[in-house]
């Protein structure tokens, strides 16, 4: 793994950065109120990311707060990712076959202690290969075709329900 | 029967129409042009048919770049394929040989893409959406029983293009003299690799500048049958421009490469006869066959006056075509059958060279030995039975036809002038101008769907409740034979002369530090030498600077 976790991740790091810029203050929806932090990414080998800019597009103009990759992200470098913004909802990207290392992603999330992060995976993941996810813990798998309605609410309701998870997790009991 | 004068029978028919159709729907096509419900001679009435269309094979190409066309001869069949390993690919390539094509492609595994040998990424992403290539010895063994003198070969090869270096190191091997080779570097467009495609991008902006002009050097010279140029208009439409900007962008960055080889003392006659283009070719039917006339068009102007070529072959827009998956639906998913043959024939209809159709199992895996069979017989049907071979250009002379390729023409080249302004492509895509009007178009068009604007079937209509047909199973490699591959890998790499190695790689050091050495000739001495894909990459990414997409979101 040396080639990808090396070389690629500083230079994906501050491209990260300046995309994830873009994107914020490209925002035109007003803010709901209760934003939730989504990060969307793309982990693995292929590149072909207008499903994920557009998903990225979708949930900012639905007043979210998105941290946008661009591909080949690692999957240690997602989960610092997703400690460092806080998110509450990763959306992974996949149209070559890259939903084959999510299981990976999610044991470890679990392994940082972001086991409540809720992970949607979406593109082309063939029936067959569903419950390969879904057994590891994917919230939602969603297909070609899926309305933009649909990945907004299901991100209200997963991201509301970590949250809330969360807030009375700090509280004690 | 009383004569009727042209403009009483038009105004006739127009109150009529309005009787019957809703005059509020406006029409556009993907281009946001405007399309009539009817075209007359008033919209197109041929007098400037020589100037416009000519003849086949003649200034300004519009209706074709060759006098016979399919008369002569048919596109070449060319299906991409890439799966699992070496041995696997030469099984698929030998059984599309037999069924009836005429020239092969190769598309590496998504590691190989990146840049990285099959010992470095996640075993369960090797083989999946492409053949894992890494060393000569793998070229020959997806190669095996291939004549390398006789069928074209084309790669989906990004700069440095190591899979053209293994084929002429195997090539070498076999005793096949290097002027025998023909064939396509099918991704050698950085441009659109650093703008649309992001997988195939590796090496940075300028070390992508600089070897491609390298690789068109080198070419030109021991491989002259070999096409180094491949302009890839398919990645912009795919990611999400229009079809009139696709072309817009195409054509400037062919401009770009045209220019770039010619600083550095290639002849534009040199070098443009080689230049090929590579395109989508969506179901927007007409608006497909107007921007192909079109692009035609402004190719043998632009080769002819501004880059100054005096060979007629320099100024024939050559181009392959696939059918667009992007048009393809996961839903109901047999419907993409008919919608390939419907792209198919505005791909034939536009009088491209050679043709890629999708299988219908595109939108969920890589194709099944089924669906690439089905792939294939769409393309014999189209050409053998249904008579669409018959006459050159035949949509040519429609009313309609003629006055959208004009229209498309105009957009195209305002599009054009968009990116000349900024500097041409190389600094359009720089700036992210270039991304920046892509995601608008992307987003629109995924809006359009949204909102039902435009149909697609069984998505967004005529929606099936049982839709849940059972999917064929996906390709996947057999891990086993995948394993074992990537341990006769580390077995090769452990027993190769260092010597040989360290050689290779000090070349190719010493060819990316000296602007006098070809950079390409030192990959190819490298792959001859055992140096691997990933080592290769690496080392022009140590030396060259690595690449990064610019990503405008």
């Amino acid at each position: 793994m040396g080639g990808l976790d090396d070389a690629d991740r500083s230079h994906a790091y501050s491209e990260c950065e300046r995309v994830l810029a873009r994107i914020l203050t490209k925002r035109k929806a007003a803010p709901v109120d209760t934003p939730i932090r989504v990060l969307i990414t793309k982990i693995g080998l292929d590149g072909h990311d207008r499903g994920s800019r557009i998903i990225a597009a979708y949930l900012r103009d639905a007043g979210h707060e998105v941290v946008y990759t661009p591909p080949w992200q690692t999957i240690s470098g997602v989960v610092r990712l997703a400690l460092q913004e806080d998110v509450e909802v990763i959306g992974v990207s996949s149209l070559a076959t890259d939903h084959l290392i999510v299981p990976d992603l999610l044991r470890e999330l679990a392994e940082a202690g972001l086991d409540d992060v809720a992970v949607v995976v979406g593109g082309i993941v063939p029936d067959s290969e569903h419950a390969m996810l879904t057994d590891a813990g994917v919230g939602r798998i969603f297909g070609p075709g899926s309305s933009r309605d649909e990945i907004v609410d299901a991100v209200n309701q997963l991201g509301a329900a970590v949250r809330d998870r969360r807030s009375r997790a700090e509280v004690p009991a | 029967m009383t004569a009727v004068t042209p403009s009483a029978a038009r105004e006739r028919w127009a109150a009529d129409y309005a009787k019957q159709a809703d005059l509020d729907r406006v029409v556009r096509n993907r281009s946001g042009i405007v399309v009539e419900p009817l075209y007359t001679p008033d919209d197109w009435a041929g007098e400037r048919y020589q100037a416009d269309l000519g003849f086949p094979g003649q200034e300004p190409f519009t209706r074709g770049i060759y006098p016979s066309m399919y008369r002569g001869r048919t596109w070449t069949q060319r299906q991409l394929i890439g799966l699992g390993t070496p041995a696997d690919y030469n099984a698929r390539v030998r059984q599309i040989l037999d069924l009836g094509a005429s020239a092969i492609s190769l598309l590496p595994c998504n590691s190989g893409f990146r840049g990285l040998d099959c010992d470095e990424v996640p075993a369960p992403l090797l083989g999946t959406c492409g053949t894992v290539i890494n060393n000569v010895d793998h070229m020959d063994r997806a190669l095996d029983g291939v004549p390398l003198g006789s069928i074209s070969t084309a790669m989906n090869d990004p700069t440095p293009f190591t899979l053209l270096a293994f084929v002429l190191a195997t090539a070498h091997r076999r005793g096949v003299a290097f002027d025998q080779i023909t064939g396509t570097s099918n991704q050698s467009d950085y441009i659109s690799h650093f703008v649309a495609n992001h997988m195939f991008y590796r090496l940075s902006q300028p070390g992508s500048r600089r070897v491609l002009v390298d690789h068109v050097a080198y070419c030109r010279e021991r491989v002259p049958g070999w096409n180094p140029v491949s302009v890839v208009g398919q990645h912009m439409q795919q990611a999400g421009a229009t079809p009139a900007e696709t072309m817009a962008f195409t054509l400037a960055t062919a401009i770009q490469y045209a220019e770039d080889c010619m600083a550095r003392g290639l002849h534009p006659d040199a070098i443009l006869p080689r230049f090929t283009f590579f395109f989508d070719v969506s179901i927007s039917f007409f608006e497909e066959v107007a921007k192909f006339r079109a692009g035609r068009r402004i190719w043998a102007r632009i080769t002819r006056d501004r880059l100054g070529a005096k060979d007629p072959r320099s100024w024939r827009f050559k181009f392959h075509g696939q059918t667009s998956g992007v048009d393809l639906t996961a839903q109901q998913p047999l419907n993409n059958v008919a919608r390939v043959a419907t792209q198919a024939i505005a791909g034939i209809f536009s009088g491209l060279q050679s043709m890629h159709t999708d299988a219908y199992d595109e939108a969920i895996t890589c194709p099944t030995e089924e669906s690439a069979r089905i792939a294939v017989a769409t393309q014999n049907i189209l050409r053998e039975e249904a008579h669409l071979c018959d006459v050159i250009d035949p949509l040519g002379g429609s009313y309609y036809v003629e006055h959208l390729t004009d229209q498309m023409e105009e957009e195209i080249l305002r599009v054009m002038a968009v990116i000349e302004e900024a500097g041409g492509m190389y600094a359009a895509v720089g700036s992210g101008l270039v991304q920046g009007m892509i995601g608008r178009s992307a987003l629109a068009a995924q809006e359009r769907i949204d909102a039902g604007v435009d149909r697609v079937i069984g998505v967004n209509c005529y929606e099936s409740e049982d839709d849940n047909e059972e999917q064929p199973p996906p390709y996947r490699p057999d891990r086993e034979s995948m394993e074992a591959h990537v341990a006769a890998f580390r077995d090769f790499k452990r027993s190769r002369s260092e010597s040989e190695v360290r050689r290779g790689i000090d070349g190719l050091r010493a060819a990316a530090e000296d602007e006098s050495k070809n950079v390409f000739a030192s990959v190819v001495d490298a792959a001859t030498a055992g140096v691997t894909h990933g080592e290769i990459v690496a080392t022009l990414r140590d030396e060259l600077g690595f690449g990064n997409p610019l990503i405008v979101a």
